[in-house]
């Protein structure tokens, strides 16, 4: 038996094949932006014909800010993502396309609202206030997407070779499955702390501790400013204990 | 269609002891599968449906021409429970898509605010002395026949199979925008990839084509093809699935919508005549059926009596392709095998 | 608050309709009424939202929000669970009941509607039915369809209908005592009054 436990047990993404709409699972040239990281990190960026990309698109809130998929919340770091992997398409394939559907741009964090204008002015990148409602593959293996430029207050029909989704953060199995077990689950099924502002370690069980995503939607910072403050509150309230 | 990654959604269907309500448009121009539809269920799989002389139109078109107000639509739904009440029955099969529907909204609308419910009991007392209840279970004909589509299978003569090639025929299918988008829940498979035509097409030996606009409306709109200058909407909505749907040469279309069966044959008919343009590749169109006229040819009844030949696409090539046999003498003849002159032909679709 | 808007939100659909908007697109992505008109089911949701009278005053005279073609693809996608086809049932009752609905081309066809199908159902007890789809007034329906309607009596029967007949079966003639309580229930619920308003010129704002 412990003095004190610390619940880190996470987060998993929204899984895209509940979002039928978007065709993911059943059109190859739809993926979500866990896939296009690993494209992104081993160099191999490929349509699904296997062959290079002219126009990749990428749609914000995925099973976010959505009552149908169920989470009304928003996911916080997609934003960020979507801009940093549209970044790295130009970087490594300089004459292909991208460009970003959103409804807003939550670029929270030091560095990253201008980092949107880097990626407009020295990317290239463009930007679409909308969200895509419906992607279809089509006969030649692309991937066509209705949204609407609600900028332009017009109808957006579009072929694209890979539609990003950047889906969201929700609670881990393990989290939920936790959260039930010692009565601490929150909204989403994500843990509940006594307080957000100053009790935010704190699940209301005496020595029981939550710390990271599985509590909410987190960036890498806001993890590890976590841990650090659980690890303090957890030695504050050993030393109580004498 | 394969590789589908979503649950087959299990919509709650009875099993029996149906109460039919005849659909204006299906009446109107496909009468034959109103009557396939009741030949199927009682004397094919033994199913008690009753069809009431005492019933009307559920107004759905007046209420999505916004000439019936909700109040009236409200009512005139109530008599129709009141209806099916006297009858005995609890389960509701409405012909009509847009009923479908209007049945299941209404009923939504009453569970959601009871004083609704209650104005139209009173509505519905004042105006012809009745009382209702809401039905235990509504479902549309075309989730019958998809419940039973392995039984009737079984008493299938022929099969959604191309005798010359030996390969599955491709199979366009429509859902009606008010099956599914109204309630997603309320439709089988839900609103993106409805399986309940899909079931029946893969059950009965056919491939289910999937394209681009698969769920794009037909174009009906209501207002938008009623009246008569407003057509364009009508005409432009199903050309742009007919030209997304070309490139996989479907063999024939389907849809449990009885205006959208009509409507992806008729603007075949009126683009061929205004643009040369046909969507198959020989210049006759390609087929389109209601499910009830799928389900019957497939079963054996005769083609003349389900009503293909007041369809402007014409489907005998189809029925070639399947082996289904056909008198070409009595397809223009009356009910009494009058020989009737045949219907002048099109400037440009082929017959 | 304004009248229009006051009009707009008792409307029992209302609530059901518009909860909030946030100007995503995704309903007029999806709408078949945007692609072929000047019509945005998004714009119309926000300026409701917004409660402007003058703004909504000015949608409800125009053709606007007579462009939808009620297909409802907006509801299952409305990531809000917003409903803008509902939205225009509202918009276009209160548009009538305040007379607006003359001033635009589009809004001035719901006296052929309320003759037509309006008519149809107070008449014969059916929306639509062959006898009301006049091959001169429906060339797009062919002349296969040409040669029913010319042989209508002698061929319906081939498909089991009954047509003009009393009893059960398809094109039946709805019987009196039936249409006496079709007729009985518009009255109550003010169809009928409705109707004849639209018929005789409408009400004037």
């Amino acid at each position: 038996m412990a003095d004190a436990a610390l619940i880190a047990t996470g987060y998993q993404v929204f899984d895209a094949h509940r979002k039928e709409e978007l065709g993911y699972g059943i059109y190859k040239g739809v993926i979500t932006s866990l896939d296009m990281e690993q494209m992104i990190k081993h160099g191999k960026i490929l349509n699904a014909n296997g062959d290079e990309p002219k126009r990749i698109t990428f749609l914000q809130c995925v099973g976010s800010r959505d009552e149908k998929s169920g989470n009304h919340y928003c996911s916080k770091i997609c934003c960020v993502t979507a801009v940093k992997q549209a970044i790295e398409v130009r970087k490594q394939l300089p004459k292909c396309e991208a460009s970003v559907f959103y409804m807003d741009l939550r670029m929270w964090g030091q560095g990253f609202e201008e980092m949107y204008r880097t990626a407009q002015e020295k990317y290239g990148v463009s930007f679409v206030r909308g969200r895509i409602s419906e992607a279809a593959g089509t006969f030649d293996g692309r991937v066509q997407l209705k949204s609407e430029d609600t900028l332009m207050g017009l109808p957006l029909k579009m072929t694209t070779d890979l539609l990003v989704l950047m889906v969201g953060m929700e609670a881990s199995c393990g989290t939920k499955v936790l959260g039930k077990s010692c009565d601490i689950s929150g909204d989403y099924g994500f843990i509940r702390t006594v307080n957000p502002h100053l009790y935010d370690n704190e699940t209301g069980r005496p020595g029981l501790f939550a710390a990271g995503t599985c509590k909410r939607p987190m960036s890498v910072s806001d993890s590890i400013n976590d841990a650090r403050s659980a690890a303090n509150a957890i030695k504050d309230y050993l030393e109580t204990l004498g | 269609m394969a590789n589908r990654y979503w649950n087959e959604y299990q919509k709650n269907i009875a099993d029996d002891h149906y109460y039919y309500e005849r659909s204006c448009i299906r009446q109107t121009f496909f009468p034959g599968s109103e009557t396939a539809f009741l030949k199927m269920m009682q004397d094919e799989l033994g199913k008690d449906i009753f069809d009431d002389f005492r019933l009307h139109t559920c107004t759905g078109i007046g209420y999505h021409t916004d000439v019936v107000p909700l109040e009236t639509t409200m009512t005139v739904v109530a008599r129709i429970f009141s209806l099916m009440k006297e009858r005995g029955y609890e389960n509701l099969v409405p012909s009509c898509i847009t009923s479908f529907g209007v049945f299941t909204e209404m009923c939504h609308m009453w569970q959601e605010h009871p004083e609704l419910l209650e104005q139209t009991r009173e509505n519905l007392y004042k105006a012809c002395k009745r009382e209702f209840d809401m039905p235990k279970n509504i479902a549309h004909p075309s989730d019958l026949i998809f419940k039973y589509r392995f039984e009737l299978a079984e008493k299938m003569k022929y099969r959604l199979v191309n005798r010359f090639t030996g390969k599955p025929l491709n199979v366009v299918e429509h859902i009606g925008c008010h099956y599914a988008k109204l309630f997603p829940d309320k439709g089988v498979g839900k609103a993106e990839f409805p399986y309940v035509l899909a079931g029946m097409i893969e059950a009965w030996g056919g491939h289910v084509v999937d394209y681009p606009e698969r769920r794009h409306c037909c174009g009906f709109g209501f207002r938008q093809y009623l009246v008569q200058e407003n057509r364009g909407y009508s005409v432009s909505n199903t050309k742009k699935k007919l030209e997304s749907m070309e490139p996989y040469e479907p063999d024939f279309i389907v849809s449990n919508c009885p205006g959208c069966s009509m409507f992806l044959d008729r603007w075949q008919y009126t683009i061929a005549e205004m643009e040369h343009k046909t969507y198959d590749r020989e210049g006759y169109g390609i087929p389109v059926l209601t499910y009830e006229e799928m389900a019957g040819l497939l079963l054996g009844y005769d083609p003349w009596e389900l009503g293909l030949q007041i369809h402007q696409v014409q489907s005998e090539r189809l029925l070639d392709k399947i082996g289904i046999p056909y008198d070409p003498k009595q397809k223009y003849n009356s009910a009494s095998g009058k020989i009737l002159r045949a219907p002048e032909k099109p400037e440009n679709l082929l017959v | 608050m304004g009248n229009l808007i006051d009009l707009i939100r008792s409307d029992a659909r209302y609530e059901d309709s518009l909860k909030a908007c946030m100007n995503c697109g995704i309903c007029t992505a999806i709408c078949p009424a945007a692609e072929f008109y000047d019509y945005d089911p998004r714009r119309i949701c926000d300026t409701v939202q917004r409660g402007d009278e003058e703004q909504v005053e000015k949608l409800l005279r125009e053709d606007t929000i007579w462009y939808c073609g009620q297909c409802m693809s907006c509801k299952p996608r409305c990531p809000r669970g917003n409903v803008p086809g509902a939205v225009i049932n509202i918009l276009r009752k209160v548009s009538q009941e305040m007379g607006y609905y003359k001033e635009s081309r589009m809004g001035r066809q719901q006296v052929a509607l309320m003759a037509g199908i309006g008519n149809n159902i107070l008449e014969i007890g059916y929306c639509v039915h062959p006898d009301k789809v006049r091959p001169e007034m429906h060339p797009e329906q062919g002349p296969a369809w040409e040669w029913y309607i010319k042989n209508i009596k002698e061929v319906a029967p081939k498909f089991g209908a009954n047509y003009h007949g009393k009893g059960a079966g398809a094109l039946r003639e709805i019987c009196p005592e039936t249409m006496e309580e079709l007729r009985n229930i518009f009255k109550v619920t003010g169809g009928m009054d409705f109707h004849d308003a639209i018929l005789n010129g409408g009400k004037d704002d």
